[in-house]
C-alpha cells in the first residue's frame, strides 16, 4: 500500500511538472502584446473646428520638418490665445511666401529679413513684430563656420576654401559674398567655389561631411552645433531681427490679435518659458512691435554694397 | 554477512531521488524564469527595432505629407514609391499604411486597401494619446504580426498615422527554439549534477559498505578487532566508534558468560541439593549393611569362611557407593568443556540411576523406550546430563504419587531425539510461551530456581538442537529435545 502511495505520488509529481512545463509553453509562445508609450502631450482639446482658418506663412529656410517643430507649437499658442485656426503655409521659396502676403493667400507670415527689405516696397508689406534674441536685443547675426579641426581661424583665411550658402534669399546667403568679402578687401574669386544651398540646416551638413571648408549660417542654427563639431570664425554685425509681417490686405482684427497675443510673451516668467520651450529658438525670447524704419539701416547696407556699416 | 538492499529502497536511491527532485525543480524553475525573461528580451528588442523603424521612416514620411499639404501634389508619387521601396527592402514587412485623421487609408503598399476606413483596437486607443502605440497579436489573415502605430504630428498638428506592421511568426519561432534549448540545457545540467551525486554517494556507501562488511566480521568471542585504515570523513569517525563499540561488546559478552556460568553453577548445585536425600539413601544402605557384616565379623572373629562371605559383602557395599559418589561427582563436576562421544541411552541410565530413589519414593513409574541402535553424537556429557535432569526433575515435580514417567530415544535422518513425558497436569496454553524465559517458574518459592529450563534450551542450542514442548493441559506434558547426529559444538565450549 505504502508503496502503491509513493509511486502514485511520483507520478502525480511528475504530472504536475508536465502540466505546468506545458502552461509554461503556451504562455511563452502567447506573445500578446500592447504596449502605449507614455507622453507628455496631451490630446488637443481646442475645439477649432468652429474657428476661421488664418494661414500663417514661413519662408523656407529650414526643412519642412524643422520647421513644423519650431513653428507649429507658435500656432498652437496663438489657436489658444486667439478667435482664429492658424495653420501654417510653407512655400518653396522665400520669396513665394512673400508672394502669398501679397496675393492674401496668407495673412501674416515668418519672412526673413533680407527678403523684407528686398521685397517690401515691392509686395506694399508690412512688418509688425520683430523677434528678440537672447539679450532681449532685436537683433540677429549671421555666422561663418568651420568644423572644429579646420585651419580657418579668421574670415582672411578662407582663400581658395569652398564656400557653402544657404538661400540666396536670406540675408545669411548674402552677407559674405556681396558685403563682408569686400570690407576685408576679398572677392568671391578668391574662393575655390561658392554653392547656395535650400535651407541653413543644410550648409552644416555639407562641412561635416567634408564637402564644404566654410559656410555661413544664422548664429541661431551655428549655435545648434556647436559642441557637436562647428565652430564659429565671425560673426556679422547685428541685424535686425526676421519680423512677421502682413499683407497689404491682411485683416487688422487678425493682425491685432496677434499682435497682442505675442507681446504678451513675457520671456522672464516661467509661464511663457514653459509655453515656448518648444518653439524655435529665434522666437523664444518675446518680441517687439516692428517699424518700417526699423529696417532701414540694412536697405542702406543693401543700397552701398556693403560699404556702409 | 553483508545484505546489500534493492536499488530503490538503498540510501543511495533516495539520497539520489531527493537530491534530484530538488535539482530537477530548482532547474525547471531555473529554466522558466530564464525562458520567460528571455523571452520579455526577445519581445522587447524586437519592438524595439520595429519601433525605431517606424519612428525614422516617419520622418520622410511626416515631410511628404507637408509638401503634400501644402498643395504640392509632386509628393504624392514619391509617398507611394517610398512605402513600396521600404516594404521591399526591409525584411519580413507584413504591411505599411499612412491613414489620415478620420482614420482612412490614404497610402498602402498594397493597393486594394487604399479608402478603407480602419477601425481597431489601436485607432480606440490612438484617439485617446499622442504616443506611439505598439502591440503583437494574431490577425485574422496575415498570422502573428507586430504592428506600430506612429501618430504623424507636430505639436498640436495632426496629419493622421504610420502603422509599419512586420510578420511576428520568426519571433515565435525563436522563443520556441529558446524553450526548446532551456530544456535541453536543463537535462544536461541536471543529468551532470546526478552523475556526480552518484559518484560521491557511491564513494560514501562504499565506505558504509566497508563497515558493513567489518561488522560482519565481529567476533566478541576472540577480541580480535578489525584494525583497518580509516578515513578522516565522517565514515571515518563513524568506523572510529564501531571499533569503541565492538571493543565493549566484547566485555560485555565475556561479563554475559560469566554470568551464565554462574547460573549454570547455581542451577546445578539446585539440582545437586535435591539428589542429596537420594544420596544419601544410596550411601545408608551399603553402610548399614558393612555395619552388620563388621558386627557379624566381631562376633565370629574365627569363622574364615564368613569373613570372606562378609568381606565381600562389604566390597560389594564400598563398590556400590564408590560408584554412587562417582555419578554424583560426574554431574556436579565443574570440568572444562569436553566434547566426547556420547551415548545418550548410557546418560539417561546414569540420571535415573541418581534420581531412582525420589522416583521410588513417590511411585513413580519410569517407563523407558530406549532406541538401542542409537548412534553416538559428539557432545558435552555433562551438560546432556544436565538437561536430562532438568526435564526429569520438572516430570517429577509435575506428578502425584504413582504418576508415569515415559522416556524415549529414537533416532532421525540427521538427528536423535529425547522424549520426556509425564501424565501429570499439562501446562496451561497461556503460559507455554514463556516457560523458557529465565526465571520463570510455577513452582513454589525455594522449590525452583526457574532457569532449568531455559538453561536446558542454551545448551541443546548450543548443541546446534532444539527443544519442543507439547502439552495437552489437564493431561500430559511432553518436551522433545532434537540433537544433530553429526553435532554442532561451535559455542558449547563456552556454556560453563
Amino acid at each position: 500500500m505504502k508503496r502503491v502511495i509513493k509511486i502514485a505520488s511520483l507520478i502525480l509529481a511528475l504530472a504536475i511538472l508536465l502540466a505546468i512545463d506545458f502552461t509554461a509553453y503556451k504562455q511563452a509562445l502567447n506573445i500578446n502584446t500592447l504596449i502605449v508609450e507614455t507622453s507628455e502631450e496631451k490630446v488637443a482639446n481646442t475645439n477649432l473646428e468652429d474657428k476661421e482658418v488664418v494661414y500663417f506663412g514661413v519662408v523656407s529656410r529650414f526643412s519642412p520638418h524643422i520647421i513644423y517643430n519650431g513653428y507649429q507649437p507658435v500656432m498652437d499658442y496663438l489657436n489658444k490665445n486667439t478667435n482664429y485656426n492658424f495653420k501654417l503655409k510653407l512655400s518653396n521659396s522665400y520669396e513665394e511666401t512673400a508672394k502669398m502676403l501679397a496675393n492674401n493667400e496668407v495673412e501674416v507670415a515668418f519672412l526673413g529679413t533680407f527678403i523684407y527689405v528686398t521685397t517690401r516696397d515691392k509686395y506694399n508689406l508690412k512688418c509688425i513684430l520683430k523677434p528678440l534674441n537672447e539679450d532681449g536685443s532685436p537683433f540677429f547675426h549671421s555666422a561663418l563656420v568651420a568644423t572644429d579641426n579646420s585651419s580657418i581661424k579668421s574670415i582672411n583665411d578662407i582663400k581658395g576654401k569652398r564656400l557653402a550658402l544657404p538661400s540666396i534669399q536670406a540675408f545669411s546667403g548674402n552677407w559674405l559674398p556681396k558685403y563682408e568679402l569686400r570690407r576685408n578687401n576679398l572677392s568671391e574669386s578668391d574662393l575655390s567655389s561658392i554653392q547656395h544651398f535650400p535651407y541653413h540646416h543644410m550648409v552644416i551638413r555639407q562641412i561635416l561631411s567634408g564637402n564644404f571648408d566654410v559656410g555661413v549660417v544664422k548664429d541661431r542654427v551655428a549655435n545648434e552645433f556647436l559642441k557637436k563639431g562647428i565652430r564659429i570664425v565671425q560673426l556679422s554685425d547685428p541685424v535686425p531681427g526676421s519680423p512677421i509681417v502682413a499683407g497689404p490686405n491682411s485683416d487688422p482684427i487678425i493682425i491685432k490679435e496677434i499682435t497682442d497675443a505675442f507681446l504678451s510673451i513675457d520671456p522672464k516668467k516661467q509661464k511663457y518659458k514653459e509655453i515656448t520651450k518648444n518653439w524655435d529658438i529665434e522666437l523664444s525670447y518675446g518680441f517687439l512691435r516692428a517699424n518700417y524704419e526699423d529696417y532701414d539701416q540694412l536697405t542702406k547696407l543693401l543700397e552701398s554694397g556693403g560699404t556702409e556699416k | 554477512m553483508t545484505h546489500i538492499r534493492f536499488f530503490p529502497y538503498s540510501l543511495k536511491a533516495k539520497i539520489m531521488l531527493s537530491i534530484g527532485s530538488l535539482i530537477a525543480i530548482l532547474m525547471f524553475g531555473i529554466s522558466l524564469y530564464i525562458t520567460f525573461h528571455w523571452q520579455k528580451l526577445i519581445l522587447h528588442n524586437q519592438l524595439h527595432n520595429t519601433q525605431s523603424i517606424t519612428r525614422a521612416f516617419s520622418i520622410p514620411i511626416l515631410d511628404a505629407m507637408i509638401y503634400l499639404e501644402n498643395d504640392n501634389e509632386n509628393y504624392e508619387p514619391q509617398l507611394i514609391a517610398q512605402i513600396n521601396d521600404f516594404a521591399e527592402k526591409v525584411e519580413n514587412i507584413s504591411y505599411i499604411m499612412i491613414t489620415n485623421d478620420q482614420d482612412k487609408v490614404i497610402a498602402h503598399n498594397d493597393i486594394t486597401q487604399y479608402n478603407h476606413v480602419i477601425s481597431d483596437t489601436i485607432t480606440a486607443i490612438q484617439k485617446n494619446t499622442t504616443a506611439m502605440v505598439s502591440r503583437i497579436y494574431k490577425h485574422t489573415e496575415l498570422d502573428w504580426i507586430m504592428e506600430v502605430s506612429q501618430p504623424l504630428k507636430i505639436a498640436g498638428k495632426s496629419w493622421g498615422n504610420l502603422r509599419i506592421a512586420i510578420d511576428a511568426k520568426p519571433i515565435r519561432k525563436e522563443i520556441f527554439m529558446l524553450f526548446i534549448w532551456m530544456h535541453i540545457f536543463t537535462i544536461i545540467v541536471i543529468s551532470i549534477s546526478l552523475s556526480i551525486i552518484y559518484y560521491m554517494i557511491g564513494r560514501m556507501t562504499n565506505s558504509l559498505n566497508e563497515l558493513v562488511k567489518n561488522i560482519d566480521k565481529i567476533d566478541v568471542d576472540t577480541e580480535e578487532f578489525q584494525d583497518k585504515e580509516v578515513g578522516n570523513d565522517e565514515i571515518g569517525y563513524l568506523t572510529h566508534h564501531f571499533k569503541s563499540l565492538e571493543k565493549r561488546l566484547s566485555q560485555s559478552h565475556q561479563q554475559l558468560l560469566n554470568a551464565q556460568s554462574q547460573v549454570f553453577r547455581a542451577e546445578k548445585l539446585a539440582s545437586i541439593g535435591r539428589l542429596a536425600s537420594g544420596v544419601a539413601h544410596e550411601i545408608n544402605n551399603p553402610l548399614n549393611g558393612i555395619r552388620n557384616c563388621i558386627y557379624s565379623i566381631k562376633q565370629e572373629p574365627d569363622n574364615k569362611e564368613l569373613h570372606d562371605e562378609y568381606f565381600d559383602l562389604i566390597n560389594e557395599g564400598v563398590n556400590h557407593m564408590e560408584n554412587v559418589v562417582k555419578k554424583l561427582l560426574g554431574f556436579s563436576r565443574h570440568s572444562q568443556p569436553n566434547i566426547t562421544s556420547v551415548n545418550l541411552n548410557n546418560t539417561i541410565e546414569t540420571v535415573l540411576h541418581l534420581l531412582a530413589y525420589q522416583m521410588d519414593k513417590k511411585g513413580i513409574d519410569i517407563q523407558k523406550n530406549l532406541n538401542p541402535n542409537l548412534p553416538e553424537i559428539p557432545a558435552d556429557n555433562s551438560l546432556i546430563q544436565e538437561i536430562i535432569m532438568n526435564l526429569l526433575l520438572n516430570s517429577y515435580d509435575a506428578l502425584g504419587n504413582n504418576g508415569l514417567i515415559k522416556i524415549t530415544t529414537d533416532i532421525t535422518q540427521d538427528d536423535v531425539l529425547i522424549c520426556v513425558e509425564d501424565n501429570g497436569t499439562g501446562i496451561p496454553k497461556e503460559l507455554q510461551q514463556d516457560i523458557f524465559d529465565p526465571f520463570y517458574t510455577t513452582k513454589d518459592p525455594g522449590e525452583g530456581t526457574g532457569l532449568g529450563l531455559s538453561v536446558s534450551l542454551g545448551i541443546v542450542e548450543a548443541h546446534g538442537g532444539k527443544m519442543e514442548l507439547f502439552s495437552n493441559p489437564g493431561d500430559n506434558t511432553k518436551f522433545t529435545v532434537t540433537l544433530p547426529i553429526k553435532g554442532s559444538h561451535e559455542n558449547t565450549t563456552d556454556r560453563r
